[in-house]
């Protein structure tokens, strides 16, 4: 399964001329995604809870199969 | 020949006495002559991306273009989006070494955390952006504007003038020296020619808060945005200049900055704390005072081609990134800065006339 971590990190470096606006665009569900995403992370740690480690699974998870996406690259790793 | 676009050079021609001015070019020659000279004259720059510059600038620019979509009729929603969507083309290719400290805190996922944070923390802002007469958001304000008096070396004497007794005589019109003497009487002469001292710069945001016009700050930091924090900006060399600069470019009603901090959290939700910095007419006048003295030093440095260290400062700020070159011998100094430093081609050195 690909960690959740990973997902942000594969949508955040798609092509941003994908991301369009334009309303029912697949490409503004994956901006909206990356927004919720944050939106997520921020309420995580405002409800006490640390971010999740690399390996700790998901605390928010990405639908990339509902966004049309699959990673078709190696994900990058980051230490954050 | 100029090409088009090309900014105009912040020195006297065929000089390094430097007429143009921006805070961080004043920061630099109040902080130390070496650094101004490092940085402003020899074009020198860490090898490495400036990870807290980049970092710097894409979060002023997606909230500038936040307010930019706000003013022109979006909600909030729409707004965020317009400002998310233009910083991920911005920094679709920005990778910093996360595992730096500085990359750990400032990155690309940082970055859109605490644009966005921002935004929703403030989405009722109580300080309103003020919109200018063509329609646009106070943001990113340019500001340009003379000093009364320049550079002594951009006044040249005027050729010859004839005096009482009928011999020519040189005229010296430096602004404020009185230089025609009449059989006792003196004359004094305004400049008629010369280059003034130039201040330039950008106000992040103008505002208006509790009924009177600020001028906003944004800043970041890892550290805790407390009074501790607070306290830096007064004195403080930027914050004197935006207030002056508020006033002249607003007409005097500018009172101080609002400081609007941000700081980056990694375990935590991103903290945001405002604090204000006032200046009173009297303080104003006394850091112009002061500037000029200090211009008139990067004058005189320029002029005799020698920029003293002012070895008390290599310890500010987190430690001068010049001092591992600055504590080697002399001699062997240039190589120092060769292996651990660019020099960047004139046209991309800091450059206080450079628009944005």
């Amino acid at each position: 399964m690909t960690d959740e971590l990973n997902d942000i990190d594969y949508l955040m470096t798609l092509d941003p001329m994908s991301l369009s606006t334009a309303e029912g665009t697949l490409g503004r569900k994956r901006l909206d995604a990356i927004i919720a995403y944050h939106r997520n992370q921020r309420a995580v740690k405002e409800a006490g809870g640390k971010r999740p480690k690399k390996d700790s699974g998901p605390a928010v998870k990405i639908d990339l199969q509902a966004l049309g996406l699959k990673p078709v690259m190696p994900t990058i790793k980051r230490r954050i | 020949m100029k090409k088009a676009n090309q900014p105009l050079s912040p020195f006297l021609p065929g000089t390094r006495i430097q007429y143009a001015w921006d805070s961080t070019s004043i920061g630099y020659i109040k902080t130390c002559p070496r650094l101004y000279q490092y940085i402003m004259l020899d074009g020198w720059t860490p090898k490495e991306d400036s990870v807290h510059l980049r970092f710097g600038q894409e979060y002023h620019k997606a909230l500038e273009e936040y307010d930019g979509a706000k003013i022109s009729g979006q909600n909030h929603e729409e707004s965020v989006r317009s400002s998310i969507l233009n910083l991920l083309h911005r920094i679709h290719d920005w990778n910093p070494d996360v595992s730096t400290r500085a990359g750990n805190y400032k990155n690309p996922r940082t970055l859109i955390q605490l644009v966005l944070d921002y935004l929703d923390k403030y989405r009722d802002d109580p300080a309103q952006t003020i919109i200018r007469e063509d329609g646009s958001a106070a943001t990113e304000v340019s500001f340009r504007f003379e000093l009364d008096w320049g550079p002594e070396a951009g006044y040249q004497p005027t050729p010859i003038m004839m005096n009482a007794e009928g011999l020519e005589e040189p005229i010296d019109i430096r602004p404020g020296r009185i230089t025609y003497v009449d059989k006792g009487s003196s004359i004094e002469l305004k400049p008629v020619q010369g280059q003034p001292y130039i201040l330039c710069g950008h106000l992040d945001r103008v505002v208006t808060f509790n009924d009177q016009i600020m001028v906003m700050d944004h800043k970041t930091t890892t550290t805790a945005a407390g009074s501790y924090y607070m306290n830096q900006w007064s004195p403080n060399n930027q914050m004197s200049l935006y207030t002056l600069a508020g006033q002249v470019v607003l007409g005097g009603v500018i009172k101080g900055v609002i400081i609007s901090a941000a700081q980056i959290l990694l375990d935590k939700p991103n903290a945001f704390e405002r604090g204000f910095t006032f200046r009173t007419p009297a303080q104003t006048e006394e850091w112009i005072q002061d500037l000029r003295i200090h211009l008139h030093m990067a004058e005189q440095y320029a002029t005799i081609n020698y920029w003293p260290q002012n070895d008390t400062a290599c310890d500010k700020f987190g430690g001068c990134k010049f001092r591992g070159v600055c504590s080697k011998d002399p001699s062997v100094r240039e190589a120092f800065l060769k292996a651990d430093f660019i020099k960047l081609p004139e046209e991309e050195r800091w450059n206080p006339l450079k628009p944005r």
